[in-house]
């Protein structure tokens, strides 16, 4: 998983992978839905970089306490990034 | 008055009592709200840094010893109310003469959880707790802290990593850290029971009330540089109420008091942009977030309980949370450290590995949902939602590299973050994003956000919906609103024309390359002038502004080089730059300010 690339997923979604930050050792990816044209969505999400069995996954996150902190981590390399 | 704010130094005004702040005011001892609101109101526009770049840091200066007058006007009303009520009350948190003369005695009454003996000794001994029991006290001691030391601040900031190992590290650099401990040779009242179930504490932390009957956290005295240094999610419950000067059973009315207290000290749009307070600031404010975060849990959750917990209860419970799920590892490595790294903000498995106070299973985490619930608010409910667990990992089966024009990625990334920002807001609570963005790292975003909780909040409280509204006056560009405005309209170009509008902050106007159709030139012309029309409010007059919008309508309905289309489209635009501009002109009469000040 990195970031701009187009990831596809079991349950068959495809993912945009927009912005990346770590939370200790852990990845995650700010990703957009993308629709069967492949363009993007609303539908944004959080994914973790997860190895399962040596597989690689991705799981969406909901805690409110993780999103927050990526929020301002995503906040902060947008502003490096683009301003 | 003839106050010179420039030079009156920030730290100065953490003790100053209530006849100086009248002086700075030039207020008469018995001032009225009223006279209070026309000169805070003629200071804001003279001084506020919308209107005037140049006031550096004055506007937190002026917010701060408008507190203390708006408190003595509170307290005046409560007396009254007392009074009308004929009961005996403490006439020591709302006698206005009290407060005149012996502000710390006021406040160190009010907040006496325990016994007199402890108060009196705590104020004999320490001035720091003087200053923690005083209204803005914790804020303003530690902000003198800050200011005095930044440099350490910085370096404290940069080691702020993982471990504690930054923390032994540092405190030689530390004075106030030094400070605090060297204030043990205070004779430690503490029960027997503290000290014996914390040897290694017996020498630290004494400073702050030895005499109370209360476990060693509960007497920290914890700065935001020892924040900023050791992360929110190290704190204990206490730590975190010392910090906002909050009681046990502190109201989310006080809770908010206290954050737009510190916010006035330390919001780093106080400062001009980019300069160095600003950055130092930000640290400390996203310090302000953490623990507004942690205090406003734990509000919610004993709203939520149908029993109130005993303050013994409270205690063992609040040294348990830990806000970050995250934080075992860190914690671990501090015990791996030593002792010494865990003495002055005690984690709650620090605690543990002491074997004193381990956690009781039921007690409710940030991350639990509150066992029992009793009708929790529309926020309350959403918030609940922070217990979902995050669903199974699923395997990526695929994964491609792919081409994306970076205008177009940027416009992405920005929905993406406002729409992240968005579904917190939403599911923790309105205000708090709104908050959060003021803080810093967000800033760009607060127009959006901050109004799209503003007008979510109406359907939570009204509280709420001021904070919100004030924080978007607080921070915002009048552009930004507008964006903020469309934001709630769901329409992403216009959400889009609304950003770009802002593109003096965040140079983005290569955003609407690909949405927007191919315009003539002179549509490009006049849509410039528009643009820079708003960026020049703040040096006009409302009436100058409307002349040359009017002006400027005049000519793009004679011109004979624009489309149809393309005259509708800038005449909406001029409208919104007259709303935008009646805008101005409300905040320039605090409205809006006096609605979100009045909190």
């Amino acid at each position: 998983m990195m970031v701009d690339s187009i990831i596809t997923l079991a349950n068959n979604k495809n993912y945009l992978l927009l912005m990346e930050s770590s939370i200790l050792d852990d990845s995650y990816f700010l990703g957009v839905l993308l629709d069967d044209n492949m363009e993007p969505t609303v539908d944004y999400v959080v994914l973790k970089k997860v190895e399962k069995d040596g597989v690689v996954c991705a799981q969406q996150i909901n805690n409110l306490n993780t999103l927050t902190q990526l929020l301002e981590e995503y906040g902060s390399e947008y502003a490096e990034n683009y301003n | 008055m003839n106050t010179d704010w420039k030079n009156i130094d920030a730290a100065s005004l953490n003790n100053l009592t209530l006849g100086e702040a009248e002086k700075l005011f030039g207020l008469e001892p018995n001032f009225t709200e009223e006279e209070l609101k026309k000169v805070r109101n003629a200071l804001s526009r003279q001084y506020h840094p919308d209107l005037n770049p140049d006031s550096g840091n004055i506007m937190s200066k002026i917010n701060a010893v408008y507190d203390i007058l708006k408190n003595e006007i509170k307290n005046r009303r409560n007396a009254e109310q007392n009074n009308a009520n004929g009961g005996a009350t403490d006439t020591s948190s709302t006698s206005s003469d009290s407060t005149r003369e012996e502000p710390e005695a006021e406040n160190i009454n009010d907040n006496a959880g325990a016994t007199d003996n402890s108060t009196s000794e705590n104020t004999a001994d320490e001035p720091e707790v003087e200053n923690l029991n005083d209204n803005a006290g914790a804020t303003d001691n530690s902000a003198s802290e800050n200011t005095a030391d930044e440099p350490e601040v910085e370096n404290l900031n940069d080691n702020a990593g993982a471990t504690d190992n930054s923390t032994s590290e540092n405190a030689a650099d530390e004075p106030e850290v030094e400070n605090l401990n060297d204030n043990a040779g205070t004779t430690d009242n503490s029960t027997s029971e503290n000290t014996a179930d914390e040897p290694e504490a017996e020498n630290l932390n004494d400073n702050a009330g030895a005499a109370n009957n209360e476990p060693r956290n509960e007497n920290s005295n914890i700065t935001w540089e020892d924040v900023n240094r050791i992360g929110v999610e190290n704190l204990t419950l206490d730590d975190a109420r010392r910090l906002f000067n909050l009681e046990e059973d502190f109201t989310e009315n006080d809770l908010i008091d206290a954050y737009n207290r510190l916010d006035r000290i330390y919001n780093p749009m106080n400062f001009p942009i980019g300069s160095e307070e600003a950055e130092k600031n930000r640290a400390t404010m996203n310090s302000i977030y953490g623990v507004y975060t942690i205090l406003r849990r734990n509000l919610i959750n004993r709203q939520n309980v149908q029993e109130s917990p005993t303050r013994e209860d409270t205690t063992n419970q609040s040294t348990q949370v830990s806000m970050n799920p995250t934080n075992e590892k860190a914690d671990n490595s501090r015990n791996d450290n030593g002792d010494e790294n865990s003495q002055n903000i005690p984690s709650a498995d620090n605690e543990k590995n002491d074997g004193q106070t381990d956690r009781p299973k039921d007690a409710p985490t940030h991350n639990e949902k509150p066992a029992l619930s009793t009708g929790p608010t529309v926020g309350d409910q959403i918030a609940s939602n922070d217990t979902t667990p995050d669903p199974e990992p699923i395997p990526v089966i695929k994964s491609i590299p792919a081409k994306i024009m970076d205008h177009r990625k940027q416009i992405l990334i920005i929905i993406g973050i406002i729409a992240l920002a968005i579904a917190i807001s939403q599911a923790i609570n309105l205000t708090l994003v709104a908050q959060m963005a003021r803080n810093g790292n967000l800033w760009h975003l607060t127009a959006g956000v901050a109004e799209k909780a503003a007008l979510h909040a109406k359907n939570i409280n009204l509280t709420s919906k001021l904070i919100a509204l004030k924080s978007s006056y607080d921070s915002l560009s009048g552009v930004w609103t507008i964006a903020g405005q469309k934001l709630l309209t769901g329409n992403l170009q216009a959400i889009l024309r609304g950003i770009s509008a802002g593109s003096g902050i965040l140079g983005l106007s290569c955003l609407t390359a690909g949405l927007i159709k191919k315009k003539s030139a002179a549509y490009k012309e006049y849509k410039k002038n528009i643009r820079q029309l708003i960026r020049d409010f703040n040096d006009l007059s409302y009436d100058e502004a409307i002349n040359q919008i009017n002006s400027l309508r005049e000519n793009i309905n004679n011109s004979n080089e624009l489309s149809d289309r393309e005259k509708q489209l800038l005449l909406n635009q001029l409208k919104k730059a007259e709303k935008l501009n009646r805008q101005f002109e409300d905040i320039d009469q605090g409205e809006e300010l006096e609605g979100g000040m009045s909190l």
